[in-house]
């Protein structure tokens, strides 16, 4: 059926909150899904307006070197004109392109070499949040492979375990204003190529991420593989799986949805320590935009900043709908209904 | 009459799978839990021996060892007079819980299994090989769903098929119907009898109801517990029932050989039973008076 299958749709993306209406849609006891619907956005509403309210009432009253702290109204403006500038950006970058295009062909016509040039202007906030996005996935994606095997390894053998467990422990609250540093010199030693695939500034953000989100996949991943049902275990042993297909067809499906709450975790720490890396490795992602705010001091600084605390706080909450609804999609048994 | 048969009496010539003198253990030191003690058992190629005995006397510690899921303590497993050493596809095992894969399909749970023994054929084959054997226990119609779409019954099923489907020449069933209504237990003890006249496999069948045993066996076996709580289970005696097959459920009431093997078995249970209760320290609370036609309700009480 239609709504059953939309209400299933919006459970597994996370969005619960919006079931109610789909249910009032098809008049299914009105009375109890608009009390549902005034409680799930009603309530959330006001607390949102008194929010903006007390904000707009503290931020005129606060005055600083540079000009009075920001309100709802100037952070609105502010975000335009990072939009408006994105908008400017682009079209610089077409006429350039435009203009090379035409001397390339008449450079070529007259039998002239030719070097390819690319426009080379500054990142707007939207590329920045774009390479933001790509370090994240980068360091995640890293975190991942190293995670999820060794996690594999520490639940199924409870010495691996038990021989890992200090070094989890000792690592795992590192913060990464202290990795930064020692990976930003490694890098930079090791990582030493003509025509480099990326950035160090972006290799070092992107292991940084990684060295500090694997924790929480490794140590699920772990108790994951360790809760196995003995039984599925003696199931394998008794069909004398090699040790490939044990784990391609036991061990990861069962372990599956511990693997994506370790992901889910993973992937929240990752972001959140993305832009402390990004600010000091001078990675252009939000991070950088911050700093570089920070560092100009203009009228439209505070504003500016407040613009990129509202991004990244809205990208790490769609950041975690995704991997909710991942998780929901795996745990074979207990979400579905 | 009870017929005590010493090890040498088991059947000819060297038996498919016998335990010499096992003993099983868990935990250590202080803690250390004594389940199975010098259990000699002696199963012969094509018998279909029934195991009986209470919860809690290790009858689920018996078929790991069996089936090499476990290591005795002391004695010895011997499978074709060979030390046991490992599990292994010849010996298919019906778990208590069926272990299903929950994130497999019918038929891919039944593909494993198939895949496992016979990884060498051709993939249309197994495929074929695995749809016959879901058919064979009658859930052609449920081969894609997921083991928490069907019910205990099916699900049971599911997990023979499974075993059947790995070809073993010894199949291990723990419990297999425990978990089951009446009705539904009635139907499965029917399709089991079928399945095992007709494969001609070596069954070793564990259970706790004495009807479903002599329905189904060619020799009971009980698992008796040991004399006080924390004493282990022994293997004593053995009690063949000569009973003619195919046997019919609602005919077995009224032959002669299956009630008084009944009488015999319960009787030697309860027994048993009552010498265990008397050597606790604590007398039980009062329990309603036994009713010897039936077992499960003796299980309760004991």
């Amino acid at each position: 059926m239609l709504r059953d299958r939309a209400i299933r749709a919006l459970e597994i993306g996370g969005l619960d909150l919006f079931v109610p209406f789909v249910r009032l849609a098809t008049w299914e006891e009105p009375a109890e899904q608009m009390r549902q619907i005034g409680f799930a956005l009603g309530a959330p509403a006001v607390a949102f307006v008194v929010f903006i309210l007390g904000w707009a009432a503290v931020a005129s009253r606060l005055e600083t070197s540079i000009g009075t702290v920001p309100g709802p109204a100037q952070v609105v403006a502010a975000a335009r004109s990072l939009a408006e500038e994105h908008r400017a950006e682009r079209e610089k970058e077409a006429a350039f392109d435009a203009r090379m295009a035409e001397k390339k062909a008449a450079a070529l016509a007259a039998g002239k070499p030719w070097k390819e040039r690319r426009y080379a202007g500054r990142p707007t906030y939207l590329d920045q949040i774009a390479t933001s996005l790509k370090t994240v996935f980068a360091g995640f994606l890293i975190a991942s492979i190293v995670a999820i095997p060794l996690g594999i390894l520490c639940g199924t053998s409870a010495t691996v375990y038990a021989a890992m467990n200090p070094l989890i422990q000792l690592f795992r609250p590192v913060s990464p204003l202290a990795w930064l540093p020692i990976v930003m010199i490694v890098v930079s030693a090791t990582y030493t190529s003509a025509d480099p695939w990326f950035e160090k500034s972006f290799v070092s953000s992107a292991i940084t991420v990684a060295l500090c989100s694997l924790w929480p996949t490794l140590v699920n991943t772990a108790v994951g593989v360790a809760a196995i049902d003995k039984d599925h275990l003696n199931v394998a042993r008794v069909l004398r799986l090699s040790f490939a297909a044990r784990v391609r067809k036991i061990v990861i499906p069962a372990a599956l949805p511990y693997i994506f709450t370790g992901l889910r975790l993973s992937l929240g720490v990752g972001w959140m320590v993305l832009i402390a890396a990004e600010m000091l490795a001078q990675n252009p992602g939000l991070g950088k935009f911050v700093w570089d705010m920070f560092q100009n001091g203009s009228s439209e600084t505070l504003a500016r900043i407040a613009v990129a605390v509202f991004t990244i706080g809205g990208i790490g909450f769609a950041l975690d709908r995704c991997m909710i609804a991942l998780q929901r999609i795996s745990s074979h048994d207990a979400a579905i209904a | 009459m009870t017929r005590r048969l010493p090890d040498s009496a088991a059947p000819s010539p060297a038996p498919l799978l016998e335990l010499r003198g096992v003993a099983k253990h868990y935990g250590s030191g202080a803690h250390r839990a004594r389940v199975l003690e010098g259990i000699s058992l002696a199963i012969g190629e094509g018998e279909f021996v029934a195991v009986v005995g209470f919860s809690g006397t290790g009858k689920t510690t018996l078929v790991n060892l069996l089936a090499g899921l476990s290591t005795p303590d002391a004695g010895e497993v011997l499978l074709r007079g060979e030390p046991m050493r490992e599990p292994g596809p010849d010996r298919g095992v019906v778990f208590q819980s069926y272990a299903l894969l929950p994130w497999l399909s019918v038929l891919e749970n039944v593909r494993l299994a198939v895949d496992a023994v016979a990884g060498e054929r051709h993939r249309a084959e197994r495929e074929l090989r695995a749809k016959e054997i879901v058919a064979l226990v009658g859930l052609s119609h449920a081969s894609d769903k997921h083991p928490r779409e069907l019910s205990g019954g099916m699900r049971q099923r599911v997990a023979l098929a499974r075993a059947l489907a790995q070809d073993p020449q010894i199949l291990l069933l723990d419990e297999p119907l425990g978990a089951l209504d009446a009705l539904t237990r009635a139907n499965l003890q029917r399709e089991l009898a079928a399945i095992a006249l007709r494969q001609r496999k070596t069954v070793v069948l564990v259970t706790n109801d004495i009807d479903e045993a002599l329905l189904l066996s060619d020799r009971v076996v009980p698992l008796e517990p040991g004399a006080a709580p924390g004493e282990p289970a022994r293997i004593r005696a053995s009690f063949p029932v000569a009973i003619p097959r195919p046997r019919d459920r609602a005919a077995l009431n009224h032959d002669i050989e299956f009630r008084k093997l009944r009488n015999e078995l319960t009787s030697h249970l309860l027994a048993l039973g009552a010498r265990r209760r008397a050597s606790r320290p604590i007398a039980p609370p009062p329990l309603p008076p036994l009713e010897p036609r039936l077992p499960r309700t003796a299980r309760r009480v004991l």
